[in-house]
């Protein structure tokens, strides 16, 4: 029918698709492309449908497992990419404990930390494994004694190898969380405390009120005034833990929050810009890096209307 | 010339809209209203046209002539106007290859009868879709599935792909452009609308 087949077409449109998809794109490629589509309707066609099915392919990412579960598999193959990834959190010694550890052997107080949209996890000098979730920092100190954390702010998951000798202490704010051989999740936003335990038992301290002990399954929120003990089906508890799969997982959720969650791990804000617009409810797992991937589906599915300002998308009806 | 005059009666039949579109637009406008239409379009150009192998190239130039007309005037409702559109455009092959019989052009408005489905819940939407995904990739060339896998799922480089599945970062590119084109099929043709 004509000189270059559909399939052609279709072979061609993969490949710029691949390469712009796949980071390392320059303005010379993106006028390369578009010289390319200019030549002709069928190419622009061939790329835009095949862009549209590559994007909807973005909440495969859905299914990823979390890093403790994949790290359970060695991949020897992978040693550096991993060995590059860990590079990405920040681990200072300061100054005056690293003296103080010379002097006598005990651990210094470190600090780590996660930038708006990384996660990472990593093991205490103690064996207990933490996995940071985006915006994320704290400070860890390793005593013969004790083991106590601050979390200054963010979001954290604690698998705590247990030792009674020593006990393990998250501080946030005024809160104060002593592991009783655990698993639990802690996040401190501004104003904002909230503890779940995923196994075990913690005990949860602050300056108000008396000590609450929390087992399996409950979460604690606090805010200024009053701490509210509930207990969550496993099911919400793993849906809040979806961060760790790099996913967020929203159930009748509204978009005023859907917008809340996104913006934590994005520079770019998800702007929402009426309160009817805000109030919707949606259900699914998104990509928490991929902003777009979830505006493109609220576009095609709620019919809302966005416009991408680069690093501001604005969402209304 | 016969088919342009037979669009624009078929357009003007579905009450267009009269607004120009940007490209951007348009590709917003294709990927909603079109796209969606594929696996109806091809079972109806499968039963209009003999031979199978035709069919990509019969559908590229449904979604030329039907973009190249909505560049102008955008069809509101999209669906018969497209369908017209096929259907001419068979019409059309039919005449220039001397084949007889034009009775071998099936109604679309059957096509379209057939699958008016009921609105779904919207909320449930994003979980079909990830249920729907999965299936696709479950259809996938094993290689090209593979490499998929470890691109959208586990977000891999293509430098990690090749050095996971001992193959060149060449042929994780061929991998990964198959999976592309039969990811497309799959979502948008008709073996993945079952």
């Amino acid at each position: 029918m004509t000189e270059a087949t559909a399939t052609d077409i279709q072979t061609r449109a993969a490949d710029w698709l691949l390469e712009r998809r796949e980071g390392q794109w320059s303005a010379e490629r993106q006028s390369a492309l578009d010289a390319w589509m200019e030549e002709s309707l069928a190419h622009r066609i061939a790329y835009w449908r095949l862009d549209a099915a590559w994007g909807r392919a973005d909440l495969l990412s859905a299914m990823r497992r979390p890093a403790f579960q994949r790290a359970a598999a060695p991949k020897r193959k992978l040693w550096p990419i991993m060995f590059r990834a860990s590079a990405a959190v920040i681990a200072i010694a300061a100054l005056a404990g690293a003296v103080q550890w010379f002097e006598t052997g005990k651990s210094a107080e470190k600090t780590y930390a996660t930038a708006v949209g990384e996660r990472e996890r990593l093991t205490l000098a103690d064996g207990s494994q933490i996995e940071l979730n985006t915006d994320t920092s704290l400070r860890a100190e390793i005593t013969p004694r004790e083991r106590r954390i601050w979390l200054d702010k963010g979001e954290v998951y604690f698998e705590v190898k247990h030792n009674e000798k020593k006990p393990f202490v998250v501080m946030a704010g005024d809160h104060r969380i002593t592991d009783i051989g655990t698993k639990f999740v802690v996040r401190r936003d501004a104003g904002a405390f909230k503890v779940a335990v995923l196994d075990g038992v913690v005990r949860l301290d602050d300056s108000r009120t008396p000590p609450k002990i929390l087992t399996k399954g409950e979460v604690a929120v606090s805010t200024t005034s009053k701490t509210l003990v509930s207990r969550q089906s496993p099911r919400v508890l793993a849906d809040a833990m979806g961060w760790q799969r790099g996913v967020l997982v929203f159930d009748r959720t509204s978009l005023a929050e859907v917008a809340r969650e996104f913006n934590r791990y994005s520079t770019t804000r998800i702007v929402i810009a009426d309160p009817k617009t805000a109030a919707l409810t949606i259900d699914g797992t998104f990509p928490s890096n991929d902003a777009r991937a979830f505006m493109r589906l609220a576009q095609a599915v709620l019919g809302l209307s966005v416009e991408d300002r680069g690093n501001q998308i604005v969402i209304s009806k | 010339m016969v088919e342009r005059s037979d669009i624009s009666r078929d357009g003007a039949r579905s009450h267009p809209q009269s607004v120009a579109m940007t490209a951007s637009e348009l590709e917003a406008w294709f990927v909603r209203e079109v796209l969606p239409l594929e696996a109806q379009l091809v079972h109806f150009l499968r039963r209009s046209w003999r031979n199978a192998s035709d069919i990509p190239d019969l559908l590229q130039e449904v979604y030329m002539r039907v973009c190249e007309a909505a560049q102008k005037q955008v069809p509101v409702p999209a669906k018969p106007f497209v369908f017209a559109v096929a259907r001419n455009l068979i019409i059309d092959h039919v005449r220039r290859e001397h084949v007889v019989s034009i009775e071998s052009v099936s109604d679309p408005d059957a096509v379209d009868a057939a699958t008016e489905e009921p609105g779904p819940d919207r909320s449930a939407i994003a979980r079909d879709e990830l249920r729907r995904l999965e299936d696709a990739l479950d259809r996938l060339p094993p290689r090209a599935r593979e490499a998929m896998v470890m691109k959208k799922v586990e977000g891999l480089s293509r430098r990690e792909i090749a050095l996971r599945m001992g193959v060149t970062e060449k042929t994780v590119k061929w991998h990964l452009n198959e999976a592309v084109r039969a990811l497309a099929d799959i979502l948008y043709g008709p073996e993945g609308s079952s």
